[in-house]
């Protein structure tokens, strides 16, 4: 029986993967949680919905009939609304979903599980009416819809334009882009990038020029200080990041809005790896930790290669390209991909480039002790504080003396923060995150025990009769 | 790092049995230090599914479970932190003739021991409990059956020890030990402890600690895994326990339902792995699935495995060790999260007046050597 | 945010409804149930445990799961992925407080 190469995420790392590998004469099956392919960036409309030509939806549709096709290719195995949430070996992962369940022993695992919104805690977050970059994205490439009201983005990172561009398109009032950096840093990483990839820089510059153009405000070295509202967001307050990277509270202004738009970075989603056991590494230009990874994309572990923004933030292109060399990689170790590996190479530097225009001197941070860091657990910063007794270079202790990170979201919205919270997201420490065991996203138990491929069951001994 | 320390007690290993034995010696006034090669409070003691269940304990272990409940109970005002502690009862079910029987036999020993149990037959299961399928035959019902949360005791002990001035060295490790009839000396990665007696409460490395003295203590490993489920709509008020002792669930405050039952995860005493077996995992929740239908809805967060030391007939062990007039050791006890609280007081008795509350026999370190 | 509306060409499923505790909420075949919810002006869709606050809709990805909403038969999902189909019963998540034990 031929081994399939299993790719975990459908978006355009795993699809661009998957394409070349089909091509190629190699049996694959794609696995991804969303009920349809895209990841983030192709986020498709819900199935029965449609667009017309001029629909004001901004997103790209051209790569769209480059890269879906493959699912229907007959050697590629699509596996929806699923979760690969353990492994029995690094190779041979489990999958389960209301579709049904079982496993696979794969010839190679190519790990393309995309990102995340960066958790970036601040005073009324928690309230209805706010919502990431990721959330204001998907709501329109999703589900076709755009808020009404007024609207007010703010953020650090390239994100913040691509979501308010994309609302603006779609006609909704976006008074205020609020951006931490100074404007000239932006502007001189577009300029040292400018030429290893002309045709990002010209996105950047037409999304500024269509929110100029709405009438938005735009405002930079500043960030939110606190939402504001009862039951649901009123008013958002700004003020100009101060030199350690929090809100200077004597220049703050109210601004009132119905929806603020948050986007302060995104993370690498690298819960799968961790699982697993690859070896992890610090790069703060790509998202934090990240898979430790070979030139051509292998982690520590043998044929499990990590592509894409789930193995350090790159954006579409990077993912694509990533995607590409990877399958080459697995087909050939990579041996006709000399151009394409030049390219990638520009690209890599642009979006370290463009990372770096990013990174504030001082990390940004807006929470206050009373800020709620933990959503789920709604635990607060002085209840985390509260919590270190020693201390520890690890979130371990927090954790289990908190219940820090042990909601449904499984600490994706708050580990990351509270590791920069409680000090310990610099150079000198190891891997702060607890380990991460399966399942790797919640799981209903029926869809779980739907596997026939388990062993035998070795029933515990009769003494434990006794406990 | 330090040059010297000296202390009437040192405790090696701070799970539940050390740091409560470590809690008592201090109440007592002796000067104690906890020495522990990790993190306290951070293997079975912490990661065990909170289970206070007094009909899974052997016979003979019945009425240390009753004291140790009474121990529970007084926990919050003497640590000044709520532990969570429920006494809710609970169910021990049966699904086949042959667990059925089991139940009869262990019913009519845990009463004899001063256990209140009852038996009940179908009928009145469904009427109490529609929650549990027709899968299950028999339950025996004990109104003592309760749970605490690991998570809430660690940190309030630990808060308490340092109330107390105990000292804590964590991720210390033990070169060497060596004793005399005065004192017991370690040489530690952090530097030497000296003290006038020794307690070795390090769970399943209390074995490797032994050895370190020369003596043998028989134990093996169970490595232990246990899930836990999103908040559920329903309430589950008692906790559950199986004849054969394969499957144990409780529903903690928030609603959400802890499964176990010493399903085992993969690793060994020195690669540490402890690492979850998506199989057995998924054997316990079919299990479980089968006893209690409506856990089938709700979501798995998360699993682990625990380690647990356990001796060849599954008593804990409790005493000197032998040849030693100034080393104990309390291990083992396959109920720790139970028994420790009180085996910590017991341990301190032992120690410090010769004279533990309760006969100790049955725990005895050597009892095994001629078999 | 006060409300959400369709984005101008953009064509939805057909036109059903639901109910949301208890109220009838209309939808299309395929959007999400937060998005319904949405539409109709419902922005705290769950109310947290402890303190107790509002919470809603937040990353759109299915992995916050602040949208979280009860399916009738169906148990806990997350609104933003679970699709809207004719007859859903939705309720906010029951929240359990210590004196429910």
């Amino acid at each position: 029986m031929i081994k399939p190469v299993v790719i975990v995420g459908a978006g355009p790392a795993g699809l661009a993967c998957a394409t070349r590998l089909a091509k190629n004469g190699l049996t694959v099956v794609i696995i991804d949680d969303n009920l349809q392919a895209g990841g983030q960036y192709f986020r498709q409309l819900p199935p029965g919905y449609r667009a017309e030509p001029d629909a004001k939806l901004l997103r790209e549709t051209k790569r769209v009939g480059i890269l879906f096709p493959v699912l229907r290719d007959p050697l590629v195995t699509f596996l929806p609304s699923t979760t690969v949430w353990s492994a029995h070996d690094p190779l041979t992962i489990d999958y389960a979903g209301p579709k049904g369940a079982g496993r696979i022993a794969a010839a190679a695992i190519v790990v393309a599980t995309g990102a995340q919104d960066a958790p970036f805690p601040f005073p009324g977050w928690t309230l209805p009416g706010v919502i990431s970059a990721g959330g204001c994205l998907n709501l329109a490439k999703g589900h076709g819809l755009t808020p009404s009201g007024k609207v007010v983005v703010a953020g650090n990172g390239p994100l913040v334009l691509v979501a308010a561009a994309t609302l603006a398109a779609a006609g909704a009032e976006v008074t205020h882009v609020i951006e931490a950096q100074p404007t000239w840093r932006v502007g001189v990483a577009m300029m040292r990038g400018a030429f290893l990839s002309p045709s990002l820089l010209f996105k950047g510059a037409g999304y500024r020029a269509r929110l100029i153009a709405h009438g938005t405000h735009f405002l930079t070295g500043k960030m939110v200080s606190r939402a504001i509202g009862n039951e649901f967001l009123e008013a958002v307050e700004i003020a100009s990041v101060g030199p350690d990277g929090k809100p200077l509270a004597k220049s703050s202004m109210r601004l009132k809005t119905e929806t603020l738009v948050s986007g302060y970075g995104l993370l690498p989603g690298t819960e799968f790896v961790r699982m697993i056991g690859c070896r992890m590494v610090r790069d703060p230009l790509i998202g934090g930790w990240v898979p430790e990874r070979s030139e051509k994309f292998e982690t520590s572990l043998a044929n499990v290669y990590a592509i894409g923004d789930g193995a350090g933030i790159g954006g579409v292109e990077v993912a694509v390209a990533e995607g590409n060399l990877a399958a080459g990689t697995i087909i050939d170790g990579g041996e006709s991909d000399a151009k394409a590996r030049r390219s990638y190479a520009k690209l890599n530097r642009f979006r370290h480039i463009l990372s770096g225009a990013y990174l504030p001197k001082s990390k940004l941070s807006a929470a206050t002790d009373d800020t709620i860091v933990c959503r789920c657990e709604e635990l607060r910063l002085a209840d985390l504080k509260a919590a270190v007794i020693v201390d520890d270079k690890h979130l371990r202790r927090v954790k289990s003396s908190t219940r820090l990170g042990m909601g449904r979201c499984q600490g994706r919205n708050c580990l990351s923060s509270a590791s920069q919270l409680l000090g310990l997201d610099h150079e000198d420490v190891a891997l702060p995150l607890p380990r991460m065991r399966p399942p790797v996203r919640p799981l209903r138990l029926n869809d779980i025990i739907k596997n026939q491929s388990i062993g035998p069951a070795r029933v515990p001994d009769e003494a434990n009769a006794f406990k | 790092m330090f040059s010297k320390q000296l202390s009437d007690v040192v405790v090696v290993g701070g799970g539940v049995m050390g740091l409560f034995t470590a809690l008592n010696l201090a109440e007592q006034g002796r000067s104690v230090t906890v020495v522990e090669c990790g993190r306290i409070w951070s293997e079975a003691s912490a990661v065990n599914a909170g289970s206070l269940a007094a009909q899974n304990k052997l016979p003979p272990l019945v009425p240390y479970t009753l004291a140790a409940f009474d121990v529970w109970k007084s926990l919050p005002e003497r640590i000044g932190c709520d532990v969570d502690y429920h006494q809710t009862g609970g169910y021990k079910i049966a699904t086949t003739p042959e667990e059925v029987a089991r139940l009869r036999t262990s019913l009519e020993a845990q009463c004899a021991a001063g256990l209140p149990i009852r038996f009940m037959e179908p009928e009145e299961i469904r009427s109490e409990t529609p929650w549990l399928s027709d899968k299950v035959l028999a339950a025996t019902y004990c109104e003592l059956d309760s749970f605490a949360s690991p998570i809430r005791t660690g940190p309030g002990v630990h808060k308490a020890l340092c109330r107390l001035g105990v000292t804590i060295l964590e991720d210390t490790h033990i070169r060497s030990i060596k004793a005399s009839s005065k004192m017991v000396h370690l040489d530690t990665d952090a530097g030497a402890i000296d003290a006038r007696q020794l307690a070795i409460t390090a769970g399943a490395w209390s074995g490797k600690v032994a050895a370190m003295l020369g003596s043998r203590v028989d134990m093996s490993l169970d490595v232990n895994m246990v899930s836990v489920t999103e908040p559920a709509q329903f309430t589950i008020g008692k906790i559950v326990t199986h004849a054969r002792g394969i499957l144990t669930l409780k529903q903690v405050s928030n609603g959400s339902c802890l499964i176990g039952g010493g399903w085992q995860g993969n690793g060994s005493i020195d690669d540490q792995r402890k690492d979850v077996d998506p199989d057995q995992l998924t054997h316990n929740f079919i299990l479980a699935n089968e006893i209690i239908p409506g856990l089938g809805l709700l979501h798995i967060l998360r699993s682990w495995a625990g380690y647990e030391g356990v001796s060849p007939d599954s008593l804990p062990y409790l005493g000197q060790l032998p040849g030693f007039d100034n080393i104990f050791m309390a291990a083992c006890a396959r109920g720790g999260f139970t028994l420790g609280p009180l085996f910590g007081q017991l341990l301190c008795e032992l120690m410090t007046t010769g004279k533990p509350s309760m006969p100790l026999e049955a725990f005895h370190l050597a009892r095994f050597d001629n078999a | 945010m006060r409300n959400a509306r369709l984005i101008p060409g953009i064509e939805p499923g057909t036109a059903v409804s639901f109910t949301f505790n208890g109220q009838i909420v209309d939808g299309y075949v395929g959007e999400g149930v937060a998005a319904a919810l949405m539409r109709a002006g419902i922005r705290g869709t769950r109310t947290t445990a402890r303190r107790p606050e509002p919470r809603g809709y937040y990353c759109g990805m299915g992995a916050c799961w602040e949208c979280t909403v009860e399916v009738e038969g169906m148990g806990t999902v997350r609104g933003c992925i679970f699709p809207v189909q004719e007859g859903l019963v939705v309720r906010s998540p029951s929240v359990r407080s210590e004196k429910d034990l």
